[in-house]
């Protein structure tokens, strides 16, 4: 349902005396995401993984390439907002994308947005909230709810609009582990629900999750596969600035000192039974 | 704790008064205004006085909470009382003592204006008192727009004091937050003099303003990606509707101002 | 001793309908020298003891000692105490405010009322402490990268040459990368210096990784204090509470439970090797 086509970037970066440069920060992107996929995209920080995320939804456009969602080309402003309806965005500081003052107010002011019949919004934002186990809550002002809470809230914002896609930009970045959590788990929830997930992430266990990752380096697609693909290679993850999780490093280390693992096993689990079958 | 300061203290309660449309009691509170200022009798103020104190049994809010109000501008009624008791000329003269002289009419005028600004206080503390700030935003969204055909953004207006009232208590506990990483700095914030003081500001005010200009930010990203594009084609999660209680309370308004006028006339 | 605290309580908001007992019974000492971890989830307290630590929040009762200065309600003078107990709030780098990096790490020297040359050389000596190139003194520090912009938080504490360093989670929001070399840098700090740290961290793995002792809070109360290997062994007791061990503890006793023949104190990956090898075959 995500096509994009040799995405490339460049941002302006004004010099004196008119003299132009540009920051390439997409460089010839190509990738497809299929409708009810759950994608990763892991990078660090400045590695061009949040420019991306900005293209899909028309916040950015692409310098060449194109990128179509649905079938609507992300350039074409006339389908903008089915285009931003289609595509949801949820970001790192839950504080920030959270406008009402009482939750449900919150949770409906996508729906007004969209001019979606007054009698019908308490309807869609009761589905909203209880899809992000919220629904207590809907009365409550949101400054005195925990961080994961909030995240929540900000979910439940962007499921009201009905979107078949949802955007995940460093989500968890600003949560306690129980916040991360809590979140993580609902956006499991909604993928499996049916809802394109793409969570940009610095915590190498949420992408264990995904049904595929893609690496981003310098603008470009560094690795991608299946989690077991990504993680495996320790020294190539490392190099990238990035890192893989304690039970897949554990795994790397014994394979290379010649024990008979894959060195693709990624969870607790995993490494349990392949050790004891080691016994 | 910073962040228990609440914004515009309403006091939740199950009260007709609670209940009425925000937009009759934003147009009740004007009037009310309006009416004092109509008259400057005495005996006027003490029955507005009474009609006051039946309302606020009404409204269910402690009585102590709506003179709360009073206290910060305690100052500003005991000058105009002052002002007013001394500096008013007259016929009777009952004291005085070099430029200070208290006259009848002083008198009577000091008690006035003092009777007068505390009804204005407490009478127009009913708004807030009773209604959520987030009704308030609607419904002075919606008695200004028949102004939009004089350009006034009515929809901008109410769209920025509800922003205004999500992020007050956010940027308080921020404030408190900064304050105390430079406290930590060694930061001295209480210095003599304007314009050392305003130096010792900037630690504080820097970082404060680069956050909200930081919030601002995200939060348009945030908006847009919830496909904002301003009051045209919005619809409302919860339109405000009048109900026979608000009717009535239009019709009580107008009786109100008309005895006001009628018996100023008469006494 | 660098910190002595006793029977330390702490109330909020006393006579409000929000007072909170946030801290109970607090009994503390922490070595000049140590380098302390502690742990605790969102509202276990962590936050408002760090903060009694250099007198920002005053105790209800009990009794706090900091490098020699006592911190009771009405101590006035806390200028001195302040200069010995650097304290990195979380995201420090939304702190800075001076128009050049250098004067920004001079902030706390000056407040000091030093002479300039000392401010210098203390803010030279800061930025090599933290791994700041030369060429970045005299950029905005807006003009960085959020590594980089922290870095220069945490100089501006460090040019007050502290001699208790107390950083609240100064890894939060960072990529992988940021987070390693932000910790490494803190420990050769300590290192170095000899500095008494105390580091407030949401990541196990980094707390087993790098620090001597873990205290861990739970509802304004310490409920373990020692050795990593001694504290993450407590398994139980810190998943009641919320809190995890590092991963590879976490493994070490699922395998235990599996029969193998592991000790229940591992907490890194280095440790864990040798003794999976043992139990299983090539």
């Amino acid at each position: 349902m995500i096509t994009a086509k040799n995405v490339r970037h460049d941002y302006k970066i004004e010099q004196e005396e008119g003299n132009e440069k540009f920051f390439r920060a997409l460089d010839d992107i190509s990738l497809e995401i299929r409708k009810g996929s759950f994608i990763a995209i892991l990078g660090h920080n400045g590695s061009g993984k949040s420019t991306f995320a900005k293209h899909l939804n028309g916040f950015l456009f692409p310098t060449a390439g194109s990128i179509v969602v649905n079938g609507i080309e992300t350039t074409d402003t006339e389908h903008i907002w089915e285009l931003r309806k289609n595509v949801g965005m949820v970001f790192q500081n839950p504080d920030n994308q959270i406008i009402g003052s009482v939750v449900e107010e919150d949770t409906a002011f996508g729906p007004e947005n969209l001019g979606v019949p007054s009698e019908e919004i308490q309807f869609v934002v009761d589905e909203a909230l209880s899809s992000v186990r919220m629904q207590a809550y809907a009365k409550h002002s949101p400054n005195k709810l925990s961080g994961g809470q909030k995240q929540r809230i900000a979910i439940a914002g962007v499921l009201a609009m009905k979107p078949s896609c949802i955007v995940f930009d460093e989500p968890t970045a600003m949560l306690d582990p129980s916040g991360r959590k809590e979140v993580l788990k609902t956006i499991k929830r909604l993928n499996r629900e049916g809802i394109t997930t793409i969570l940009i992430t610095h915590y190498m266990e949420e992408a264990i999750a995904a049904d595929h990752i893609f690496v981003i380096e310098q603008g470009k697609i560094a690795l991608e596969g299946n989690p077991q693909q990504i993680f495996s290679q320790v020294e190539k993850m490392k190099a990238l600035g990035l890192d893989v999780p304690q039970a897949a490093e554990l795994a790397y280390r014994l394979k290379q000192d010649g024990y008979a693992l894959t060195g693709q096993e990624l969870t607790m689990e995993e490494m349990v039974e392949v050790l004891c079958r080691l016994r | 704790m910073i962040r228990d300061i609440t914004i515009g203290q309403y006091y939740p309660a199950e009260s007709v008064i609670h209940r009425l449309d925000p937009r009759t009691k934003v147009i009740m509170s004007f009037v009310f205004i309006i009416s004092l200022f109509l008259t400057t009798d005495i005996r006027l103020y003490l029955a507005v006085g009474a009609l006051v104190l039946g309302m606020a049994r009404l409204s269910k809010v402690p009585l102590s909470f709506m003179l709360r109000g009073l206290k910060t501008i305690f100052i500003i009624i005991i000058f105009t009382v002052a002002f007013n008791l001394f500096q008013t000329p007259g016929t009777q003269v009952w004291w005085q003592w070099s430029f200070l002289r208290i006259t009848r009419e002083g008198v009577l005028s000091a008690t006035a204006m003092a009777m007068r600004l505390i009804l204005l206080i407490v009478g127009s503390s009913f708004l807030t008192l009773t209604t959520p700030p987030v009704s308030l935003t609607d419904a002075i969204e919606s008695l200004l727009k028949p102004f939009e055909i004089i350009k006034v953004p009515a929809h901008e207006i109410a769209m920025m004091m509800s922003i205004a009232l999500r992020f007050i208590p956010i940027l308080l506990e921020e404030t408190d937050k900064i304050m105390k990483a430079q406290l930590a700095r060694g930061a001295n914030f209480e210095q003599k003099g304007m314009i050392k003081k305003a130096k010792a500001m900037l630690p504080l005010l820097v970082p404060l303003f680069l956050s909200a200009f930081r919030r601002a930010d995200d939060l348009a990203l945030a908006m847009e990606a919830r496909c904002y594009r301003g009051g045209k084609g919005r619809t409302k999660f919860k339109p405000l509707k009048y109900k026979m209680r608000d009717y009535l309370a239009y019709g009580l308004m107008v009786g109100y101002l008309g005895l006001i006028l009628l018996l100023n006339w008469a006494l | 001793m660098s910190i002595t605290i006793k029977n330390l309580n702490y109330v909020y908001s006393v006579g409000t309908p929000f007072e909170k007992q946030a801290l109970t019974d607090i009994n503390l000492e922490i070595k000049d020298g140590e380098f302390v971890g502690i742990i605790g989830h969102t509202g276990s307290g962590k936050s408002t003891l760090i903060q009694h630590m250099n007198g920002l929040v005053r105790a209800t009762s009990g009794e706090i000692e900091v490098c020699g200065h006592k911190i009771s309600k009405d101590s006035k003078d806390l200028g001195k105490l302040r200069q010995e107990v650097g304290l990195v709030f979380q995201y420090p780098e939304h702190q800075l405010f001076e128009l050049t990096v250098a004067k920004d790490i001079a902030f706390g020297p000056k407040n000091m009322e030093l002479s300039e040359a000392e401010i210098k050389s203390r803010v030279k000596e800061a930025c090599e402490l933290v791994g700041l190139a030369d060429r970045h003194m005299e950029k905005s520090p807006f003009e960085l990268s959020g590594g980089q912009k922290r870095r220069v938080a945490i100089a501006g504490v460090l040019a007050m040459k502290p001699k208790v360093l107390i950083l609240d989670e100064p890894t939060a929001g960072l990529d992988p990368k940021g987070r390693d070399s932000i910790l490494n840098q803190i420990r050769q700090l300590h290192r170095q210096t000899g500095m008494t740290i105390i580091l407030v961290s949401h990541s196990m793995e980094d707390v087993a990784e790098y620090v001597d002792r873990v205290i861990a809070m739970d509802k304004g109360k310490i409920i373990l204090d020692g050795d990593p290997h001694q504290v993450f062994s407590q398994r139980e007791t810190l998943l009641a509470v919320g809190l995890n061990v590092p991963q590879i503890t976490e493994l070490v006793y699922q395998l235990r439970e599996k029969g193998f023949d592991i000790p229940d104190n591992i907490i890194t990956i280095e440790e864990a090797l040798p003794w999976i090898k043992k139990n299983i075959n090539k």
